[in-house]
């Protein structure tokens, strides 16, 4: 009984367990000799909930990232994790709004991601809310390669796992403060503690500032000035060896200014408009498992919620275009339940059902200024007719739209893995329904006047046109989608774990409605009216369909070396359907369409390496490569076929080694210097291919002195100040890149009580 | 091709017979059509007023046709109806009937002067995108048919609709092409002069779209159809006219009983010249699954 307890522990979900406690291999043990100064991507061999096997035999790509890694590498983001993770691009975009996330060729900017995300077993069902530092990471598990089969919609790239520590597995008060370039601050303070032996609480407080690291040339103001925090309560209570329950509430808050996107015309950071992002959100999971001697039941209940407000200088030039505000309340409901063999040498099984709810409320208003009435509006008529121009009755006008939008799931799904000697054969199938609804609410009261001139010079008015536009309507749709998955693994007969395996998999990414083309609807229509431009039909025009693909892997993953060198590698090759891509519609508008491409494919392949060649170093690398193109996308007016897939990186490369000796001293134990290399490249930023961004590299190093109760990291980042943008996009006409962060550097405290 | 009136049409299956629980229930619709017709003799070419009205019977897929209207210039109308023809129905094709020949029943005079031979009727309703309403309901009817073995004629919509044609501008460069646009007519009381409006008129791909309304152009009646002429107009936008835009050697020719129509113009603005040449049919290219049935 005691070791099945212990087998269950193991495998059970991570949050019952810390990272180090579970750690297997000797490589592991060796780091922990040199406590906190050893970078390890391979230490954790915790069981994911949905899985049917251990990890490490799972036919799956997964990097590992231990809580000693996270925090040698400064990681508070899943996007910090991404330099280490061969084909995974997560760039910092300069606005926590988004999360740009692209794994293998497969992902998305606007609406659904493709990569799915859970904090501690919740799912974060808005990508909006992707992006938030989180103290105490104890383990970020990346799986690349569709998980839609357990995990359902929005995982067809993959899954990030991230864990925070436990109370019931880790006590003590932890402090943490940080501080580097542009004013940057972080300071934390996390309290854990078991008052019995039943029941823990682990509570948390962060805080993060920055100055940002651009400049607004119009004013001198700082672009990208940040403040944030976070603050986290987990409760767990173990009454006895066979239940558990743990409930982890957060509440989280980022204000942040600017966007430093550059006018490639100008080079410059130049607008003359607000522009702001402020977000709280709540996040609350409960998790309850109970085991028995044969299965274990558990159940996974969220409740999310998100309230932001983003107000953009939409044309982000020194001139009165226009202003968009977005103003987003969202609930939602989660519940998993999971019900799971006990692990058996033969056959393990589990069974789950899942279901969502979502209510999103949004008020989207855009503010049409002198200069956009001017040039998009009048402009074209004057030019065209002389004798009878047009002028605007105000200086500005609004385009309102106000949205509400609930979505549903319920799903089904299972997987049952059979062992045969060497050979495990794993096989799964899900059951996936949704509905989304969309009612809008949309309207504009303004009015221009014609003038007609007369033999004199000069005007008198011809006619005044008032503008009134009350649209509403109410769209509908719904999904429905089998997602089935099989794999075969094969152990080699070799004396260190070592396997290959192959898996074939369907993944899929929920369709729905885009709201952002309401303001270019609105415009259009209001143009139509005046008899230039023509109407968006918008159920075409805001609504996309489901993207899907079916993806076939190869790979293995090999211990060497009495686990001095382990080694990972994949081969995929990847067939899409319907791919959702972000296209930037004709004429002077600043919407962004989601549109399904006709079909996509991906191919390439990773490597991950970690070597242990002597006591205290470390040297790890990583490289993925992929290729992915159009093989059918004509949008009506071009043909891309052929093209690369844009925002979806070739290379990315990681190399890093890292050195930690003793030091026979008894406040000063440890020293450690890493230095480490990242390079992302080639870019195409946009369908034709016309715009990229090359490989480059960023070199990031560190040195830490640690002893028994601190450590004291100094970093740097981009060391040498590579220039480089991490993000593309088209606004009425007119490009525009979002620069990527310059040289970095600070000093990182932290003590453990 | 006719268009019925928005206010006369009864456009869903609705039970106009019910009679106690043991009768058989019947499925019945009334079509009607104010309009023209195109009249063809050895004597003259001519448009007349006319009213078509359809009983048409969805059970017994039979339908009655009445017609009101004048064959001659000066003549007063009259009114004919024929009884009881078979319909026949096709997703392709909707609902078509053929008369070979009949004598119909007549308000006034000898019947046998008003026989009616070769007709051929076609009704072909879809939905279309309507900026108001959604999706609005059109009906297209095309009737033909000889009158009392001296007449040719054809129900000719005064106001008829020609979508999605085909257009090809010719300019600077490579021609420039779009099937997005809408070629619709609309006929003075006189029928002498008619107003030509172009919507989502589109000469190069960078010009936005727009609606350009043509009015008081001439009119030619002529064996097959009509022609509507004018050396120059200038086109007005949303009521006010363009003289920048000002349109020449003007000519749209409709035929196939007012079903298929060209057309051809010049335009120079900002002193750039255009070539516009256009076809296209009443009958829209629309999915099957558009199509629906009366």
């Amino acid at each position: 009984m005691k070791k099945t307890i212990t087998i269950i522990s193991l495998s059970a979900l991570s949050a019952f367990l810390p990272a180090e406690l579970s750690a297997k291999n000797p490589a592991a043990d060796k780091g922990n000799e040199y406590g906190d100064s050893i970078v390890n991507l391979k230490e954790i061999a915790i069981t994911a909930t949905k899985s049917t096997s251990d990890q490490e035999k799972e036919a799956v790509s997964v990097s590992s990232l231990s809580r000693q890694t996270v925090e040698r590498m400064n990681i508070v983001t899943a996007k910090g994790a991404a330099a280490v993770v061969p084909n995974l691009y997560i760039p910092d975009y300069g606005s926590r709004i988004t999360s740009t996330i692209y794994v293998r060729g497969i992902g998305a900017r606007i609406d659904q991601p493709a990569v799915g995300m859970n904090i501690d077993n919740v799912p974060i069902m808005n990508k909006d809310n992707y992006d938030f530092d989180i103290l105490d990471i104890a383990a970020i598990d990346i799986t690349r390669g569709p998980q839609s089969t357990l995990y359902g919609r929005n995982t067809m790239g993959g899954m990030i796992d991230i864990r925070t520590l436990s109370p019931l597995s880790y006590s003590g008060t932890r402090l943490l403060a940080e501080y580097g370039n542009a004013n940057r601050v972080k300071a934390g303070v996390s309290h854990y503690a078991r008052p019995t032996s039943k029941f823990g609480v682990g509570a948390s407080l962060y805080y993060s500032r920055s100055d940002g690291f651009f400049e607004n040339a119009y004013n001198g103001a700082d672009c990208g000035k940040e403040d944030g925090g976070r603050a986290s309560l987990k409760l767990a209570w173990k009454p006895n060896e066979n239940f558990i329950v743990e409930n982890m509430a957060s509440f989280s808050a980022v204000r942040q200014s600017g966007y430093a996107y550059e006018f490639i015309e100008t080079g410059q950071i130049s607008y003359n408009d607000t522009c702001y992002y402020r977000r709280n959100s709540i996040l609350d999971g409960l998790t309850m498992k109970w085991n028995h001697d044969n299965f274990s039941l558990t159940s996974v209940t969220s409740y999310q919620y998100i309230d932001d407000d983003m107000t953009l200088d939409q044309d982000f030039l020194p001139v009165s275009y226009f202003t968009l505000s977005q103003l987003k309340k969202e609930h939602a409901v989660t519940q998993d339940l999971v019900l799971k063999s006990s692990v058996n040498d033969r056959l393990n099984w589990l069974a789950g059902i899942s279901g969502f709810y979502r209510h999103l409320s949004m008020d989207a208003p855009v503010t049409f200024k002198e200069y956009g009435i001017e040039q998009l509006i009048t402009k074209n008529w004057n030019a065209n007719n002389s004798k009878y121009p047009m002028r605007w009755d105000e200086d500005q006008f609004v385009l309102g739209s106000r949205f509400k939008m609930p979505s549903y799931g319920l799903s089904a799904y299972g997987e049952v893995s059979y062992q045969l000697d060497r050979f495990t054969f794993i096989g799964g199938v899900r059951f996936d329904f949704e509905s989304v609804t969309l009612n809008y609410n949309s309207d504009c009261s303004t009015s221009y006047t014609i003038y007609q001139q007369q033999p004199d010079g000069s005007e008198r008015p011809f006619r005044r046109d008032p503008v009134e536009i009350h649209n509403t309507g109410h769209l509908r749709r719904s999904f429905k989608e089998v997602l089935p998955k099989v794999s075969v693994v094969y152990n080699l007969p070799l004396q260190e774990p070592a396997n290959l395996y192959l898996t074939v998999a369907k993944g899929y990414k929920a369709g729905g409605f885009n709201t952002q083309m309401f303001s270019d609807v609105l415009q259009q229509q209001l143009m139509s009216d005046m008899g230039i431009g023509q109407r968006y039909d918008v159920d075409k025009v805001i609504g996309y369909n489901p993207e899907k693909s079916w993806n076939y892997e190869i790979g293995g993953k090999f211990s060497l070396a009495d686990g001095r060198l382990s080694t990972s590698f994949a081969a995929f090759y990847i067939d899409c359907r319907d791919q959702q891509l972000t296209v930037f519609p004709d004429g002077d508008v600043t919407g962004r369409i989601m549109t399904n491409a006709g079909k996509t494919r991906s191919t390439g392949a990773e490597l991950s390496v970690t070597y242990y060649p002597v006591n205290g170093l470390v040297l790890n690398a990583g490289y993925g490569y992929t290729n992915a193109k159009f093989v059918e996308f004509n949008n009506g007016k071009q043909d891309y076929s052929g093209k690369f897939v844009p925002y979806a990186p070739q290379n990315t490369i990681f190399a890093g080694a890292n050195y930690s000796f003793r030091v026979k001293n008894d406040f000063l134990r440890y020293i450690s210097v890493g230095a480490s290399g990242h390079g992302v490249g080639k870019i195409y930023w946009n369908e034709n291919n016309t715009r990229q961004q090359n490989l480059y590299f960023l070199l990031d190093a560190n040195v830490r002195f640690s002893g028994e109760h601190y450590s004291l990291d100094l970093w740097t980042k981009n060391a040498t100040d590579t220039q480089y943008n991490t993000f593309y996009f088209v606004s009425i006409q007119h490009e525009f890149l979002q620069r990527g962060k310059p040289a970095q550097f600070g000093a990182t405290l932290r003590i453990t009580i | 091709m006719k268009k019925l009136l928005a206010t006369l049409l009864i456009l869903p299956l609705f039970l106009t017979s019910c009679l106690g629980n043991d009768e058989p229930v019947e499925s019945t619709t009334t079509l009607k059509y104010l309009g023209n017709n195109h009249i063809y003799s050895s004597e003259e070419t001519i448009l007349k007023n006319a009213e078509y009205t359809l009983d048409m019977n969805f059970t017994a897929m039979t339908t009655t046709l009445t017609i009101n209207s004048a064959y001659t210039s000066n003549g007063e109308p009259v009114t004919i109806r024929l009884k009881d023809i078979k319909m026949e129905f096709s997703q392709d094709k909707g609902y078509t009937f053929q008369v070979a020949e009949m004598v119909p029943e007549v308000s006034d005079g000898n019947a046998e002067d008003y026989a009616v031979s070769n007709l051929n009727a076609r009704i072909y309703p879809y939905y279309k995108s309507d900026d108001q309403v959604g999706m609005k309901q059109i009906i297209i009817m095309e009737i033909s048919y000889r009158l009392g073995h001296k007449y040719q004629v054809f129900a000719c919509n005064p106001s008829p609709e020609f979508p999605n044609t085909s257009t090809t501008t010719y300019g600077d460069g490579a021609p420039y092409e779009t099937t997005k646009t809408t070629y619709s007519v609309k006929f003075d009381k006189d029928n002498k002069h008619a107003a030509i409006t172009i919507q989502n008129a589109q000469f190069a791909e960078t010009m936005p779209m727009q609606t350009m309304e043509l009015k008081n152009v001439p009119v030619t009646v002529t064996q097959t159809g009509y022609t509507l002429a004018t050396d120059k107009v200038i086109p007005e936008i949303n009521g006010v006219p363009f003289e920048q835009f000002a349109i020449t050697d003007l000519a749209m020719y409709v035929g196939s009983n007012g079903m298929q129509m060209n057309i051809g113009f010049k335009c120079q603005p900002m002193g750039k010249s255009y070539q516009v040449n256009g076809q296209g049919s009443a009958y829209p290219d629309i999915q099957d699954s558009n199509k629906i049935a009366l």
